[in-house]
């Protein structure tokens, strides 16, 4: 494993779950689609592993977040769609007020000045 | 922490729940194929080549443990040369993981090489007919059964020969051959003076070969009619060890002539290579039987009318269709007329018990020959190489549990790659091919390594601890081959196989999810029952190692009443001399002389016998005294004044032999302390008269009492000995026993006997011109036929004892320095929570030791029960000795500690941020 900091960051542990959910807060989409969507909202910053990916959606599915079901994309190809539950919608705000609180907390302390 | 650890473990044993049936996998590999499809098509929108962009992708979704190579391959094998696609994926694995590759290769090298030496010795002795020899289950072995006795007699008088000759009809030929093996064989001196050698000879009929059926490979073979006829001209065949040794291999050796003994012999014919007749040893010289005239008997046609002799091995073919119980039966009615007619006074008794001795024809074939011929020559060997065979399948199987261990960790090492393939649509069946190709890649290598590791271990097999048989051949024979490849698809097999079937299984989800790190945390049954294993057949060869170890120290520290290792005895073949006794006397003397003024020596002495030689027993009573029965018969030696100074023994009361004890002078004699003690009880016995040989005899006074010594064996029971100066025991009495056992040259050593055999081998030889070759050996080495099974035993449960320790520490120690690298993320937050270095420490010793723990508790049982089949081969220790089994048990738990402890100290030093970052 490279050690230190790489130009292109993988999601944090325990953070991939609160970003497929807001990923899909917007619209329905395929696991390929969240991927892309995070990619490029992160400006390709975050890559996401799709050996975290499925895990975490059948987790999300198997929770109660998500739902899935295939349809047919544009290209006329059969693919899984995942969309956001009630519960998940909550879920999702739950993390985002848990996230607020963490990386605040880590600003703080970075900010902190070496005395 | 631990609930933490058990939240993760729920949570992925419900998603794969979930992942389990075939519609979850379906499921899971659409999404997947999918997935990398649109991936595929996103890069090529970026300017990429189609194949580069599958090729991004599928790194991308391997993530960075995998690298772009493995993919490529992978993609590409599904439709290229599928086979040798796997071979090249699996070389650069091999290359990627050297540490992993190395261990997995010598592990192989060393259960493989040591399989197949075993193979090689153990097909030569047991398994292969004797080479060039035609037909040979038609071959048969005579012996006779003793009357009232366990046990046959499997050498005859010549003369029983030719009563099969002429009265059996079942036997197309008959011919004799004297024992090659080396407890009996005979060695001719070759050349006299200081240059003289001797040479490995057997003597045979004139158509010995013949009746064999074996072509020289050079020259001719003796006639039928060249064994009884009186020839101008001696003949000789050399062996083809000894025509390339001493001719270079060059033809003009035929119409050589050799000094053998007195005569001088014209080479005739080489044997072929490998050739040693029906026995293993290695023979220089075949000469025909005539030779024994001057060789073993010392003058006169003896050979062809001593019936009392019994030295001649009798191997006779089978008549066309004749069935070996048919010859055998006809074979004892002639074995029983002649033995009738040779009887001088024939009481009906002595005739009728005849009727219970019975001609036995044993086989040649080795397989077969333990009810026969040569039974006590080769039964040692046998039984050693048995043992040995044993040993090395549990080397093997020790090897190969180590392997698979190895291969079942990489394979959960990979779980993920593997679930990648799977999901990609890899088929199973693919999958398992390509873990086995993995796994045969690798044996392979560890093969190529074995056959180098079995040149060497049958080369030092062969020179140290068989050194007598003939081994012309090469170590690596084809059949050798043979089944060194067969054992390599076996170990090929076994330990790639089943991990491979588990690699194979893994749920898809669970191991995508769980990345590299959970499930090799999980602990394996059968990971840990390999690992018990192996530390349990350690314990066993262990176990062996320190018993016979000890057995021989026992033995070497036996108090056989001589000091072994000081002391050397010299002596010459005095039939081939042609010297009478009283000139043999005289050389020895001579030789007595010469070897006083060698630096180093304490003492010499000659006599007639010695403690583990030829010994000889004697009437002897006391005047008006009835003397107990068990010592009526001591044995005696006939010695000069030094004799128990050159032998270490101890003078218990009275004084030794002077110079003044000669012929003509009061006759003189020295007991031992049992002697004593059964005839005089408290009493002093010097002074007092013992009648020597018959009663009518004058009286021999008892001049000292010595120490017991063993006579023949390293146990045996309780002797009376007597010994009487050299030159009081009557010449017409000592003739016929010097002219049968020979003169023996006594020299005790200061230091180390072994730097004095070759000076006084040179000074005996440099005595005369006419001197032959003089066999100068250390008591150590005399003893050293009877303390063979317990060498070789201890030297070769030694050498597999460490292998077995080395493979085990290697097992241990890969396994656990695997799983401390799996854990380190493990191990990060346990440090991160507060866990000392010294609780990791703990964690990981304990890993590897717990599966020592278990290992010896097996191996100690196991030892145990298989004690009992070598209870028989060990000297003075029982095979359930504490103390052994406590030892072994203490050496491999230091091996497991020490290989549990390297990487446990480089878990306890886990930077707990680097770790918890990767992956």
């Amino acid at each position: 494993m490279p050690k230190g900091m790489n130009d292109r960051g993988d999601v944090l542990q325990g953070t991939l779950d609160m970003l497929v959910l807001k990923a899909l807060r917007l619209e329905t989409m395929h696991g390929w689609g969240i991927a892309d969507r995070l990619r490029q909202w992160s400006n390709d910053v975050l890559q996401v592993n799709q050996g975290s990916l499925y895990p975490a959606l059948y987790r999300l599915e198997q929770h109660g977040l998500i739902t899935s079901e295939w349809k047919i994309t544009e290209n006329n190809r059969r693919a899984r769609y995942y969309s956001l539950t009630v519960a998940g919608t909550r879920q999702l705000a739950e993390e985002r007020k848990a996230w607020r609180r963490m990386s605040e907390a880590v600003n703080l302390v970075m900010a902190v000045s070496r005395a | 922490m631990s609930s933490v650890l058990a939240r993760v473990r729920a949570a992925a044993s419900r998603i794969v729940g979930l992942a389990r049936g075939g519609t979850a996998d379906a499921r899971l590999r659409e999404e997947i194929a999918f997935h990398i499809d649109m991936e595929t098509t996103r890069n090529v929108a970026l300017g990429l080549s189609h194949d580069e962009a599958r090729r991004r992708a599928l790194v991308n979704f391997g993530g960075r443990q995998r690298t772009s190579d493995d993919a490529r391959d992978q993609l590409r094998s599904e439709w290229g040369n599928e086979l040798l696609r796997d071979v090249r994926f699996s070389l650069r694995g091999m290359r990627r993981q050297p540490g992993f590759t190395l261990t997995v290769i010598v592990t192989l090298a060393l259960g493989i090489g040591a399989n197949a030496t075993m193979f090689g010795l153990i097909d030569r002795l047991l398994l292969r007919p004797p080479p060039h020899v035609a037909e040979p289950d038609r071959l048969v072995l005579f012996n006779l059964t003793y009357h009232g006795q366990d046990g046959v007699q499997t050498t005859q008088p010549y003369g029983m020969v030719t009563v099969m000759r002429e009265q059996v009809r079942d036997f197309s030929s008959v011919s004799v051959a004297t024992p090659a093996a080396l407890s009996r064989r005979q060695y001719f001196p070759l050349g006299r003076g200081p240059t003289g050698t001797r040479a490995a000879g057997v003597l045979v009929s004139g158509n010995y070969f013949n009746t064999l059926g074996v072509h020289p490979a050079l020259g001719r073979f003796f006639s039928p009619d060249e064994e009884t006829l009186q020839h101008a001209e001696k003949l000789a065949v050399i062996g083809y060890g000894f025509w390339r040794a001493h001719f270079g291999g060059r033809r003009d050796a035929i119409g050589a002539v050799l000094d053998v003994g007195t005569a001088k012999f014209t080479v005739i014919g080489v044997t072929p290579r490998d050739f040693s007749g029906t026995e293993l040893s290695d023979v220089d010289l075949w000469l025909p039987i005539e030779a024994a005239d001057g060789l073993r008997f010392g003058s006169g046609p003896l050979w062809a009318t001593s019936a009392d002799d019994q030295w001649l091995y009798v191997i006779a073919r089978l008549a066309p269709g004749v069935t070996v119980q048919h010859a055998a039966a006809q074979a004892t009615v002639a074995a029983r007329g002649w033995m009738a007619a040779r009887m001088t006074r024939p009481t009906p008794e002595r005739l009728a018990r005849l009727d219970s001795q019975v001609v036995v024809l044993g086989s040649i074939l080795p397989s077969k020959s333990m009810s026969g011929f040569g039974i006590s020559a080769k039964s040692s060997e046998i039984k050693i190489s048995k043992l040995l065979a044993g040993v090395a399948v549990m080397v093997l199987l020790l090897a190969c549990a180590n392997v698979a261990n190895l291969l079942l960790l990489r394979a959960l090492q990979r779980r993920r790659e593997i679930a990648v393939r799977l999901a990609l649509g890899v088929s199973r069946t693919r999958l398992v091919m390509q873990l086995l190709i993995e796994g045969f890649v690798l044996t392979l290598f560890g093969t190529a390594g074995a056959l180098g590791v079995a040149a060497v271990a049958s080369g030092v097999v062969r020179r140290w601890l068989l050194a007598d048989l003939a081994w012309t051949g090469s170590g690596l024979s084809a059949r050798v081959l043979a089944f060194t490849a067969a054992v390599a698809l076996f170990t090929g097999l076994v330990t790639s196989l089943v991990p491979a079937l588990q690699a194979s299984r893994p749920d898809l989800t669970g191991s995508l999810k769980a990345g590299v790190r959970d499930g090799v945390n999980q602990r394996s049954r059968l990971r840990s029952g390999l690992l018990v294993t192996q530390a349990a057949l350690a314990i066993v060869l262990l176990a062996g190692a320190g018993l016979f170890t000890r057995s021989l120290r026992n033995v070497n520290a036996l108090d056989v009443g001589i000091d072994v290792d000081h002391t050397l005895v010299g002596q010459i073949n005095q039939n081939s001399t042609g010297l009478t006794n009283a000139e043999a006397r005289r050389l020895y003397d001579e030789f007595a002389e010469r070897a006083r003024t060698l630096p180093g020596v304490k003492a010499v002495a000659v006599s007639i016998a010695m403690p583990f030689g030829l010994s000889w027993s004697t009437t002897v009573s006391l005047p008006g005294r009835r003397i107990p029965n068990v010592a009526s018969r001591p044995y005696q030696y006939a010695v000069t004044p030094g004799y128990f100074d050159a032998f270490g023994m101890r003078l218990i009361a009275g004084r030794e032999f002077t110079a003044g004890d000669r012929a003509g002078t009061e006759p003189v004699v020295i007991v031992n302390e049992t002697m004593a003690r059964l005839f005089w009880h408290d009493q002093s016995p010097i002074g007092q008269c013992l009648k020597v040989d018959a009663d009518t005899k004058p009286c021999t006074t008892v001049v000292g009492v010595v120490n017991d010594t063993r006579r023949q064996n390293l146990v045996e029971g309780i002797i009376s000995q007597i010994y009487r100066p050299l030159d009081q025991v009557p010449a017409s009495y000592s003739d016929r026993i010097v002219s049968f056992f020979g003169y023996t040259l006594a020299v005790a050593t200061r230091g180390n006997p072994d730097a004095l055999v070759e000076p006084l081998r040179r000074t005996m030889q440099s005595v005369g011109a006419s001197v032959p070759y003089a066999n100068v050996r250390t008591m150590r080495e005399v003893l050293g036929v009877q303390t063979r099974s317990w060498y070789l035993g201890a030297r070769v449960f030694s050498a597999f004892g460490a292998l077995a320790l080395v493979l085990a520490g290697i097992g241990l120690f890969s396994v656990v320095a695997f799983t401390v690298g799996q854990r380190r993320h493990e191990f990060g937050i346990r440090t991160a929570l507060g866990a000392q270095p010294a609780d990791l420490l703990r964690l990981t010793v304990t890993r590897g030791i717990a599966p020592a723990m278990l290992g010896i508790i097996a191996g100690v049982v196991l030892a145990l029960l298989g004690g009992r089949f070598v209870e028989s081969l060990l000297f003075g220790v029982s095979a359930h000795d504490p103390m052994v089994l406590g030892t072994a048990s203490a050496a491999l738990l230091l091996c497991a500690v020490v290989a549990s402890l390297a990487p446990a100290i480089r878990a306890a030093k886990a930077d707990p941020t680097i770790a918890l970052r990767a992956d």
